[in-house]
């Protein structure tokens, strides 16, 4: 399941092979929806059937509601069951602790014991994917498709596991099209996963070593060894969940298929809006669009749409995983994006400006509120959470490591977002440059892989 | 003044100062001089004859488990009688950090710094730590610091220099923008180089951070123009050759500088290639139970004592089967100083009869790649589509050591588990490891005699699904075991012999019988004399179930440099 594998790289050249030597039609969809079957079976095949389930409530519903029967039945009914299935495996298990808790804080005995559940890997991705295909189809922005197109669009392998969520009115049509091999799509595809190699098993996973160890003591750290730690994480979560999202984009380009982009340098925003905008771009574009719209968004006054974007937030944390640390962590956005939203209505004109120094501060501030906010994220407990942010208000001078790693994430984002076209002299030699050179680049990531690695933090979500 | 101008100027000043900034940040390892703070050391008291204790202002000034960078001195007596000597002594001893300093010759520099305790006891001469708040120091001359004399601590203030200096970087990159923003190539070329500097004098994470960070300049400045037209040449051919080429130059680079695997097994390489002797060698072949079972040292003692004066060699650690033994031993041969006169070899059914279970159980571990090369491959795939390997699992594991192979072959992971030459320690390996397992004596007792009774072979050992061989040696072992003695007998080596070291598994005692048997005429030495097996019947003998440990271990080096001794076959 892990894309930075020798398995996972034998079992995409294999898929990969097979796919572009098969002829053009249905049959490269049902090679590419088997494959994608086998990857998920190759973590635990018993919950494929989940996955079947899931599927197959999305297709019935689609259908109904294209056919114009039962339509609000149908709706609900959908989407009810993958929430409800959602939340028996991501949060029974939670919801039964903390209840077990309250009474036990009561008095009373704890009657609810959490029933020992695993967590279905991208269990999250794929029952957003089937909401989405039904709230789309429900809206007209998609139409009802055949079982096999909707077993694609749910299970597609670059995307199961941790997204990025794609909608069904940008995948589906897709589907309907015959993808063609283009050097153009392939080099778009190699280079994102070049970028999701490097991000991911060279810097994300390198990052790790520097953070894990010490948010597994966190007490017994300097203030200044916490700040190192703080700083190594937000560049571990970074790179580590853009680079999947670039392998995972990468490698649908590969087959033909395009992605929604999931992330765009969200280290420079300066607001939490503009942040959220750029960072998990499919998740905050889906709470948006089927939550946070739905339930008023900023029509109705000023304390409603405080509330919603709250609301909105505090989901989206809880997405994430069955935790209170999560939870604060998307009650601190929601709380920041409030404050944000707040100070356009009431900041003075002269500090409308787009000068350098404002915008400096304004980088500061967002990003310094982004670092506290990754504290409950990674900490154990609340506990740790306090400690930590004791350590981040103490500003112990940042060690060489830490400056080290916001050096990279500043060079990450101002070589990233430029794109170098051919000098003059490369123009006859461009394309035979380019793929030699991303060859050779590609032995240079080889051999620079730890042989040991570690699994994509989202995966967990 | 044109506004334009006006900005050009500013970021010009920036600039400068800025560098100026860096350049004595990094001159003078991460402190500025004129920030920090100093101590003037109060009432001292005498701990011993040369030790004085002062408490200082702040219990933070602690240099336990951190490296704290503070400087003590002794101030000149002029320093308060002339006006340079009382600037200086405004200034603070910051500017005495070295002989040429202004104020050097008003402060003497005492040292040297975070000396333990009773360094600072037996030697004074100025040696002093500073712990949890109180100064713990000497005098140069051993004389009483409170006597007319003053000392001063200074304390730099390292996190405001990095604040400072971090705050210099930016305005550099602010001062540099409008430049660099015309020539980001540059400016990537710049920070790869600089990153690679960073990397070679940081080592460790930082540096692979760095070297990652000069690939993704790289892989976002690759030329690249996209177009319509059909490409000349297929794209894959492209990239493979680009690969290929890219291999083989690092291949050379890496074989050139002499980069090794970090791994325990290397180091055991270094320790037989370089080890210097006049004495004939004896080489022992084998896995775990030749690491640990036998003392290297004892056994030359005893073979000396013997009247068999060698130098006694093991190749063998934990783990290693016979595909593996087969690399390192070819890398042994290729690189030896000294090569063996006598080999012999360990008998083991566990890595006879499932030779491949090491590797299924660390897959694509760096050990495991590190040694798959061509003929490790043939020897393993050997096994994996012979009629010993698990019907079902054939293929599997086929491709998977086709997976190892190829990740050998493209270096995968080397230049992240590499270490430079000298950065490898030679290691024998002499020890065990702590012992953690106790036993009771009739429980071993019983083990060790049902082993020396044991007749048969069980399937206890095999891979599940597995068939037990028709002949012991099964035919590949047989083949491993003359790959091996070829290799060595083209060294050089004269004389082979065999051993099974004891055991506490009755498949491994019918094995041990079984293999002597097929191989009459060779020595082969089996540890089943009732003496050494009622001496090796005590939990104190044994590391855990498999190998031994302490007395155990001696009692059978012993008893192994007797048997070697009488079998005829030393020099």
């Amino acid at each position: 399941v892990n894309f930075v594998s020798a398995p996972f790289a034998v079992f995409l050249a294999l898929s990969y092979a097979g796919y572009w030597l098969l002829p053009r039609g249905r049959i490269r969809k049902f090679l590419l929806l088997a494959a994608s079957y086998v990857f998920y079976a190759a973590w635990d095949w018993r919950f494929c059937s989940l996955m079947a389930f899931v599927t197959l409530n999305a297709f019935l519903a689609g259908n109904a509601l294209g056919a114009g029967r039962n339509q609000r039945l149908a709706l609900w009914l959908s989407i009810g069951a993958d929430l409800a299935m959602l939340g028996w495996f991501k949060y029974a298990g939670f919801l039964a602790a903390n209840a077990g808790s309250a009474l036990q804080a009561l008095g009373l005995p704890a009657l609810v014991q959490p029933p020992p559940i695993l967590l279905p890997i991208g269990i999250s991705f794929y029952t957003f994917h089937a909401i989405s295909y039904v709230v789309d189809i429900a809206r007209g922005k998609a139409k009802p498709h055949g079982l096999a197109d909707v077993a694609l669009y749910i299970a597609f392998f670059p995307q199961l596991v941790a997204g990025p969520i794609t909608r069904a009115g940008f995948f589906l049509p897709q589907l309907d099209r015959v993808p063609r091999f283009s050097a153009e799509g392939q080099a778009l595809g190699l280079r994102l996963i070049v970028k999701g190699l490097i991000y991911k098993a060279l810097i994300a996973d390198p990052l790790a070593g520097l953070a894990d160890p010490a948010f597994a003591s966190v007490s017994a750290q300097t203030d200044r060894a916490l700040i190192e730690a703080v700083i190594a994480f937000a560049g571990q979560i970074y790179f580590d969940f853009a680079g999947y999202s670039a392998l995972a984009i990468g490698t649908a380009r590969l087959f033909g298929y395009r992605l929604p982009k999931n992330f765009d340098y969200p280290y420079s925003a300066l607001s939490l809006t503009e942040f959220w905008r750029r960072w998990h771009i499919s998740l905050s574009a889906w709470l948006r669009d089927y939550f946070y719209i739905p339930l008023g968004g900023n029509r109705g006054g000023e304390l409603k749409t405080y509330r919603n974007l709250l609301a909105t937030m505090v989901l989206g944390g809880f997405w994430h995983g069955a935790s209170w640390n999560f939870v604060l962590w998307g009650a601190l956005h929601g709380l920041g994006l409030c404050l944000h939203k707040l100070w356009l209505k009431v900041r003075p004109e002269f500090l409308a400006s787009e000068s350098w120094a404002w915008r400096g501060v304004a980088l500061g501030l967002t990003q310094l509120w982004v670092l506290a906010a990754w504290i409950p994220f990674r900490c154990a407990s609340l506990a740790d959470t306090r400690r930590v942010l004791a350590a981040l208000t103490a500003l112990p001078a940042p060690s060489v490591p830490a400056l080290l790693i916001l050096a990279l994430i500043a060079a990450d984002h101002v070589i990233g977002r430029t794109r170098m076209p051919a000098s003059r002299g490369m123009t006859a030699l461009g394309r035979p440059v380019f793929w030699t050179g991303l060859g050779a680049l590609g032995a240079l990531i080889v051999a620079s892989l730890p042989l040991v690695r570690k699994a994509f933090l989202y995966f967990q979500f | 003044m044109d506004p334009g101008r006006s900005l050009i100027a500013t970021r010009g000043i920036a600039a400068v100062f800025a560098v100026v900034v860096l350049i004595l940040y990094g001159a003078l390892d991460g402190r500025l001089p004129w920030l920090g703070h100093f101590e003037w050391i109060g009432a001292a008291t005498r701990e011993t004859s040369q030790a004085y204790t002062a408490a200082l202002s702040s219990p933070d000034l602690n240099e336990d488990g951190q490296k704290l960078e503070a400087f003590l001195f002794e101030q000149n007596q002029a320093a308060r009688s002339d006006l340079a000597g009382a600037a200086c002594i405004l200034i603070g001893p910051a500017l005495a950090m070295g002989p040429d300093w202004p104020c050097a010759p008003y402060w003497h520099r005492l040292g040297p710094p975070h000396q333990l305790h009773d360094r600072i006891r037996q030697q004074g001469g100025g040696a002093y730590s500073v712990w949890h708040g109180t100064l713990y120091f000497s005098t140069p001359d051993g004389g009483d610091p409170s006597r007319g004399r003053r000392f001063a601590l200074w304390v730099p203030w390292t996190e405001a220099a990095s604040w400072l200096a971090a705050a210099a970087t930016l305005g550099l990159a602010w001062a540099l923008w409008p430049w660099a923003r015309a020539r980001l190539r540059l400016v990537a070329a710049l920070f790869g180089l600089s990153a690679a500097g960073a990397a070679a004098s940081i080592g460790g994470t930082v540096a692979g951070l760095a070297w990652a960070g000069l690939l993704l300049a790289a892989a976002q400045l690759l030329p690249y123009r996209p177009t319509s037209r059909p490409a000349r040449a297929p794209i894959w051919a492209l990239a493979l050759a680009g690969f290929v080429a890219a291999d083989a130059l690092l291949g050379v680079a890496c074989t050139s500088l002499g980069l090794t695997p970090r791994l325990q097994t290397m180091q055991m390489l270094k320790y037989l290639v370089e080890r210097q002797t006049d004495r004939p060698i004896l080489l022992l072949v084998g896995s775990s139970l030749t690491q640990y079972d036998i003392d290297e040292a004892e056994l030359e003692q005893a073979l000396e004592a013997a009247g068999h004066p060698m130098t006694v060699l093991r190749l063998g650690f934990g783990g290693m089967s016979a595909p593996e033994r087969l690399y390192y031993i070819r890398r042994y041969l290729a690189a030896a100083r000294h090569r063996p006169a006598l080999v012999w070899f360990e008998i083991s059914a566990y890595y006879d009869l499932w030779p491949l279970k090491q590797l299924e159980q660390n897959r694509y571990s760096t050990r495991a790649v590190a040694a798959m090369d061509a003929a490790t491959l043939r020897l393993s795939l050997d096994w994996a589509l012979g009629p010993d390997a698990p019907p079902t699992e054939r293929w599997g594991l086929a491709a998977d050591l086709i997976g190892h192979f190829a990740l050998h072959v493209s270096q995968a992971g080397f230049l992240a588990n590499s270490v430079w030459p000298d950065q490898l320690a030679a290691d024998a390996f002499a020890g065990t490891p702590p012992k953690t397992k106790h036993f009771v004596d009739a429980d071993i007792a019983a083990d060790l005699a049902a082993t020396d009774g044991a007749r048969t072979l069980s399937a206890d050992l095999l891979a599940p699904g597995a068939a037990l061989p028709q002949t012991i040696p099964s035919a590949w072992a047989r083949r491993a075991l003359g790959k091996q003695i070829d290799l060595f007998r083209r060294a050089g080596a004269i004389s082979f012999g065999f051993y099974a070291p004891p055991a506490r598994m009755p498949d491994e005692g019918a094995y041990a019988r079984l293999f002597c048997r097929a191989r009459p005429g060779e020595p082969c030495l089996i540890a089943s004399d009732p003496t050494l097996l009622a001496a090796l019947g005590h939990d104190e003998a044994w590391l855990d179930e498999t190998h031994l440990q302490g007395p155990g271990r001696r009692r059978y080096t012993d008893w192994l440099a007797a048997q070697l001794a009488a079998s005829g076959t030393l020099p």
